[in-house]
């Protein structure tokens, strides 16, 4: 799926809100987290959700989750695909 | 590991936390530091803005006391010559979390309740260090 199109499913939060990164499946399982396909309406084909990063068991499980979040956030800034704060740069 | 600090006055506590980890890098708050921090404070100020769901995927916005805890640490943290964070930003958990980073190495402080916080330290081998910590700060001369 290409990034415009990835922009327009987005809508209505605009494009100057929005950054897209690209993760390989393997690195998020590199770091005990896994992938869930889900199947609802709306949703991109392929649409795949991280089950472990949920609030319900953030607020359970804060302290295990949070260094993954940030471990992902790190892999994230490296992989930045698009970011919309720079349109009007 | 859960690192808690140990009971010593708070503030104290605080301080030597800072100045055993690289959120000190800087001992001494010079001008342009101190306007580094301005610039933290009023991107915490618009945090004021905030309301539930703020993000479209159903967040938490931060309370009021919550923020005032915020702005209070960042004030706090100016005025003893740590240096600013990277980012001073809202959570999903209705949290304000300040966040260092230095290479590989990432430290953080989440503002988790009114003078209620807890801290994560990541090092260059991913190995982290956790623990929490309450102080009281009064109140902040801007808020």
């Amino acid at each position: 799926m290409s990034i415009e199109r990835l922009v327009e499913l987005a809508a209505p939060k605009p494009a100057s809100e929005l950054v897209i990164v690209r993760f390989l499946a393997r690195d998020i399982y590199d770091i005990g987290l896994t992938l869930r396909r889900t199947f609802d309406p709306g949703d991109p084909p392929g649409h795949v959700i991280i089950p472990e990063l949920n609030k319900a068991a953030y607020d359970v499980r804060k302290s295990d989750l949070r260094p993954l979040m940030v471990q992902l956030t790190l892999m994230a800034e490296k992989n930045i695909v698009f970011n919309g704060s720079r349109l009007d740069a | 590991m859960i690192a808690t600090i140990s009971p010593q006055p708070a503030y104290t506590r605080t301080i030597e936390w800072a100045k055993q980890t690289t959120v000190a890098r800087a001992a001494i708050c010079q001008s342009a530091e101190r306007t580094r921090w301005s610039a933290v404070i009023r991107s915490l100020l618009e945090l004021r803005a905030l309301q539930d769901d703020w993000d479209g995927e159903g967040s938490d916005a931060p309370l009021p006391e919550v923020h005032e805890s915020a702005v209070r640490l960042a004030e706090f943290l100016r005025d003893r010559g740590v240096e600013w964070p990277d980012s001073a930003v809202a959570s999903r958990a209705g949290t304000v979390i300040f966040a260092w980073r230095d290479g590989k190495l990432y430290q953080e402080i989440e503002v988790v309740g009114p003078g209620k916080y807890e801290w994560l330290a990541i090092d260059d081998t991913g190995g982290n260090t956790h623990g929490a910590f309450s102080l009281s700060l009064g109140e902040s001369n801007i808020y």
